[in-house]
């Protein structure tokens, strides 16, 4: 690693905006207003770190993750990421964004609806480095093997369809397609909200893994507290499209400053019988 | 725990509200018999919560809709009763033993019992308005005037903290936010007085902040109709902070219920243990997650033995994967366990505990002879002392008891009656 990978950030997000016009009901629809699902979010994001991104459903934390990866097209700011070239993915065209693509990498929330029922495991998995031209053939059989074996799948099962895995192993299957072209930034959105504990556990322990092996980056999006404070080393806290605190996590969920993190913080509910909450 | 099993029995002796014994919800399919249910009991007082617990997949949700005879083809109920009490001097409703259809099952339905789900917006129909959802629920169950049903509905909207009622009335589900749509759900729920209400999930789909409103809404509701609360949920936060007391299920089957404090500060099944330390708030930051390993089977690849024993951290070999599942077995804090090895269990936990935080455990214990114990102890169970025990007399019997014979099946002392 060069010096300057060493000290600068891997994404640096200035003054990120996304506006969603509101269109009046009729024939012409003129612009009546705007919704600010993302205002002014700024953060660093270091290399190998989690940032977990915490609010409620409407806060924006997905429009966000989107709007970074270039899935929707930002209103004004920038999004400076520092992969193999330093690059503004705010302002990129569609073409100069493909190269970049495999550097950036989405895990999803539901792990029914995120893999195509009538491909295999091994077409899942191997996709990616067949449409970035990076593997063929026996080698992109050795990947993809290797790729399982990672994330805990037998490598026997590659040629099964999803509806034979647990929503668990679906899971796996999800990160293994996305961490196969050697991602610098995944971006986990809600990617273990719809597991039960145990395998949520698991999945977790996984990611944390992967992290380690692979020096992964995370922007790690999660609506439930107990986990973002397990996984992520800073977090942010969203309300209303803006970042209103963020900071190391202990700091944020010992100390909290602003209002909104400490109603949010007061409604978690703990297993705990003597400890009540209502 | 000596106390609190005290505090229950002093209780003076009411007949709980609604009995289910030995329940069974089978399924017929293509892949063989499926037993979502099997041999399910509890009791649910008037005011009280009780909490079913469970991953997706053990059959909480087949149970709760067993309760009001929502099974359908392949589905069937197969055995056991369900028992509604009513006032004093009237018959309790056999739930089991009406026909389908019958006048009794509509009057369950919604009337005395009602059922509200997970999804707000699934249970409500998007082409009607809140107030004719909520007037066709009162209708059908009482002989009111439209005028008096419509105030009716006015005064449940408030109740349930809607801040503008008679807008709420003539609005559609998709007008309301995710929690106002869930209030709207409880209030139509409790518009006929229900004596009981089965709570499927109610806030798992809502964010945290709305979800503690929703929680404490129904327990406020709960104190003034002295509702009974079945609660249906894998959260364990939820559970805490409702549940008086909990039924922990596995592949549809109870492995251990008690009072919730028994159960979420001393769990003693492997599964409820595995649970509990699954909670990322449990484990200390920069720690590794304790997770349970491999997933919930299919109920139509039931393993041999005890169902738990392929993800079960304390299984042996020979014990507990062969013969029949183990019964629920009596303990002496008003609680049931499903397991062959409940005794080694506790009392590995206990030394593990004591290992970690000596002193922690029972009484003083600081003797050095005490980690040797505990390396023995784990290998070749045995009753544990005095020491760690504190001065428990009853669990320090229980220890010495002996654990229930492998090959009395179904005959176990809280078989028929645990909680």
């Amino acid at each position: 690693m060069s010096l300057l990978q060493e000290t600068t950030p891997l994404l640096s997000v200035r003054g990120l905006c996304k506006y969603f016009p509101v269109l009046s009901q009729g024939l012409i629809r003129r612009r009546i207003g705007v919704v600010r699902a993302c205002h002014e979010v700024s953060f660093d994001l270091a290399r190998g770190e989690t940032l977990g991104i915490v609010g409620e459903s409407g806060s924006g934390k997905s429009t966000l993750a989107r709007t970074i990866l270039r899935v929707t097209r930002p209103s004004s700011g920038s999004a400076m990421f520092y992969g193999e070239d330093p690059v503004d993915l705010a302002t990129l065209s569609a073409a100069e964004l493909r190269p970049i693509r495999p550097q950036l990498q989405m895990i999803f929330q539901d792990p029914f609806s995120s893999l195509n029922p009538r491909m295999t495991v091994e077409q899942i998995v191997g996709e990616p480095l067949l449409i970035q031209r990076r593997a063929r053939g026996g080698e992109l059989e050795d990947r993809v093997t290797a790729m399982l074996r990672r994330v805990g799948i037998r490598p026997e099962y590659r040629s099964r369809y999803p509806h034979a895995f647990s929503g668990g192993q679906r899971q796996r299957i999800g990160i293994a397609r996305a961490l196969i072209l050697e991602p610098a930034l995944v971006v986990a959105d809600e990617a273990v909200s719809a597991l039960d504990v145990s395998v949520q556990a698991q999945v977790v322990n996984l990611l944390r893994d992967l992290q380690e092996e692979l020096g992964l980056t995370y922007l790690f999006i999660a609506h439930d507290l107990s986990v973002v404070r397990h996984v992520a080393q800073r977090v942010a806290v969203m309300t209303r499209g803006e970042i209103v605190e963020i900071g190391e996590t202990a700091q944020v969920f010992d100390e909290p400053q602003h209002d909104y993190t400490r109603r949010l913080l007061g409604s978690v509910l703990e297993p705990d019988p003597d400890r009540p909450r209502l | 725990m000596v106390d609190s099993a005290r505090e229950q029995v002093s209780r003076p002796e009411v007949p709980p509200l609604l009995e289910v014994n030995d329940l069974r919800t089978y399924f017929h399919t293509e892949e063989g018999e499926v037993r979502a249910v099997d041999g399910v009991s509890f009791k649910v007082g008037r005011g009280r919560t009780l909490a079913l617990v469970g991953e997706s997949g053990c059959g909480k949700s087949v149970t709760a809709q067993s309760l009001l005879r929502l099974i359908h083809p392949p589905g069937k109920i197969v055995g056991g009763s369900i028992r509604l009490h009513r006032g004093e001097g009237e018959p309790p409703l056999e739930v089991l033993e009406e026909r389908a259809n019958s006048p009794a099952l509509y009057e369950l339905r919604g009337g005395r019992a009602a059922l509200i789900f997970q999804e707000a917006t699934a249970a409500l129909s998007p082409v009607h308005t809140i107030g004719n959802q909520i007037l066709e629920a009162i209708r059908i169950h009482q002989k009111i005037s439209k005028k008096g049903a419509t105030e009716l509905a006015l005064d449940m909207l408030e109740r349930v903290g809607i801040k503008d009622p008679k807008l709420c009335l003539r609005q559609y589900p998709h007008e309301l936010s995710g929690g106002m749509r869930q209030r709207a759900v409880i209030a139509m729920a409790l518009v006929c007085n229900p004596e009981l209400l089965i709570a499927d999930e109610p806030t798992t789909a809502l964010d945290v902040t709305i979800q503690a409103q929703v929680l404490l809404l129904l327990k406020q509701l709960q104190k003034t109709l002295n509702l009974a609360i079945l609660l249906i949920t894998h959260d364990l936060g939820v559970v805490a902070q409702m549940a008086d007391e909990v039924v922990v299920m596995y592949l549809g089957r109870v492995v251990e219920s008690g009072s919730v404090r028994a159960i979420l500060k001393k769990p003693r099944h492997p599964y409820t243990i595995g649970l509990l330390e699954s909670l990322p708030s449990l484990t200390p930051i920069g720690q590794r997650l304790p997770s349970i390993r491999g997933s919930v089977p299919a109920l139509t690849e039931l393993p041999a033995g005890c169902p738990f024993h392929p993800r079960c951290a304390y299984a042996v070999p020979g014990r507990c994967n062969v013969g029949a599942p183990p019964p629920l077995e009596a303990l002496p804090d008003q609680r049931f366990v499903a397991c062959w090895r409940t005794r080694e269990v506790a009392l590995e936990r206990l030394l593990q505990r004591k290992a970690e935080a000596p002193g922690s455990v029972g009484g003083e214990g600081r003797a050095p002879e005490s980690a040797a114990a505990a390396g023995q102890g784990a290998v070749a169970p045995s009753s544990p002392s005095a020491e760690l025990l504190g001065d428990d007399r009853a669990e320090a019997a229980w220890f010495d008891s002996e654990p229930p014979a492998s090959d009395s099946e179904g005959a176990g002392p809280g078989r028929k009656e645990p909680a």
